[in-house]
């Protein structure tokens, strides 16, 4: 069993499921149980390409004002 | 929180939106299969914020509601018991048996917990070796590695008064159903994030290639609902039908292996019943004879049962994604989260409770 931090809660979850699991490490926690732990440069990259989606200005800088290509 | 405020992100949810408003040329139907991403769908509004024709629709991953009513009904036998400790997930003790629920049980005095983790019946268990612990095992993938723990480690310990009363269920074979349907519509799946965290998603693999179906394994955050229907779109804009990992920070390839060990010790597959849609081949887990021992079903006779459903109750053709809440005349007039006819109307993941707690009544179903 270990602590996890929910967020400012703590409370134990069984770490049996996540052998390779580090202190500090954010893990999905279900019913009491770690099943995952998250793979933070997976998630930078994901978060990183979405937002290069999400960036507002990329198309209205050309669009708006009606600047050639 | 980490890794949750990010996928809330207001501007990247407006670019994703623009993305797919580029890529759909026609009309399109998509099934988010669990009941989670059903609740986050309507919670945010991202089915109305889709373009036209775009249509999300709404799929079976909702345990509490799925579990037929036959286990509720033998669950109630058991609960009322007086040398049973009944223990219980919270969104169980409102669904509604042949005669009452859990909470009606309750109030006549029988000893029914709400638990957070199956774990905590075997500190129930050991503190009251005078009663019967059984804990009411349901739920998709996701849930089994807990149950199977709890079940192994109870033989361990040589705890005696615990068994648990079992109704599980897998996706795969469910989706199977689905796509093979007369009724069905739906053409590209976004995948259950939780449940592939366990199992993985190369079974989906399979189900992709045979039926032509693009399936994203997809998050439960707006923007990871909206990446997901993006991947799916283009797919499906591309005439392509792979299985793609939206959710990659969570769920690998091969899921859960030690999750997957244990599974696999402790329960088998089985035929399974599914409240509202009917039996499914192998799309159920129960008990390995070694640990039978711990089959609630088994250890008390609960007699003959005489179920009776409520005929005004849509909520098997919800769970398919035929129809919608609203489109049931007993939506929000004869049935709502406090007097529900069906699961769907009780459980946070089910649909019929997400568009009722969301201010969804009286719209119309199709836009």
């Amino acid at each position: 069993m270990g602590k996890v931090d929910f967020g400012g809660v703590i409370r134990k979850a069984c770490l049996q499921y996540v052998p390779d699991a580090r202190v500090n490490q954010y893990a999905l926690i279900h019913v009491g149980f770690a099943l995952s732990t998250i793979e933070e440069d997976e998630a930078e990259r994901t978060l990183a390409m979405l937002r290069s989606i999400g960036d507002p200005y990329a198309e209205w800088d050309g669009a708006e004002d009606g600047a050639a290509p | 929180m980490k890794f949750v405020d990010e996928y809330r992100d207001r501007a990247v949810a407006q670019g994703l939106l623009r993305d797919i408003e580029r890529a759909v040329t026609r009309p399109w139907t998509v099934m988010e299969v669990c009941g989670g991403q059903t609740h986050a769908i309507v919670k945010h509004g991202l089915d109305r914020l889709l373009p036209q024709g775009l249509e999300l629709v709404h799929g079976p991953g909702c345990p509490v509601c799925v579990t037929p009513l036959e286990m509720i009904d033998k669950a109630h036998a058991i609960a009322a018991r007086h040398d049973v400790m009944f223990c219980s997930f919270g969104d169980m003790l409102r669904v509604p048996g042949s005669r009452h629920d859990l909470f009606a049980l309750r109030a006549r005095g029988a000893d029914i917990r709400i638990v957070y983790s199956p774990l905590d019946c075997l500190a129930l268990a050991r503190r009251h070796p005078d009663r019967q612990v059984v804990f009411f095992a349901i739920g998709f993938e996701t849930t089994v590695p807990a149950n199977a723990m709890t079940v192994w480690h109870a033989r361990e310990m040589g705890i005696q008064n615990f068994s648990v009363l079992v109704s599980h269920v897998r996706v795969p074979p469910a989706i199977t159903a689905i796509l093979q349907s007369p009724e069905n519509r739906v053409q590209g799946f976004l995948g259950p994030g939780h449940v592939c965290t366990v199992v993985g998603y190369r079974e989906y693999e399979a189900i992709a290639a045979r039926y032509c179906v693009p399936i994203v394994i997809t998050g439960f955050e707006p923007v990871d609902i909206l990446a997901g229907v993006l991947r799916i779109v283009e797919q499906l804009e591309a005439g392509r039908a792979a299985v793609d990992n939206q959710y990659s920070r969570v769920v690998r390839r091969h899921g859960n292996e030690p999750g997957q060990a244990l599974m696999d010790e402790v329960f088998e597959c089985c035929d399974q019943a599914w409240r509202g849609v009917g039996m499914i081949p192998k799309s159920g887990y129960r008990l390995r004879g070694e640990f039978r021992l711990y089959d609630a079903e088994r250890r008390f006779e609960v007699g003959e049962i005489e179920m009776r459903e409520s005929t005004d109750c849509l909520s098997g053709q919800i769970l398919k994604g035929v129809k919608k809440p609203p489109e049931c005349p007993a939506f929000g007039v004869t049935c709502t989260p406090r007097t529900p006819l069906g699961a769907t109307m009780v459980s946070s993941e089910g649909a019929c409770a997400a568009y009722y707690q969301y201010g969804r009544h009286g719209e119309p179903a199709h836009r």
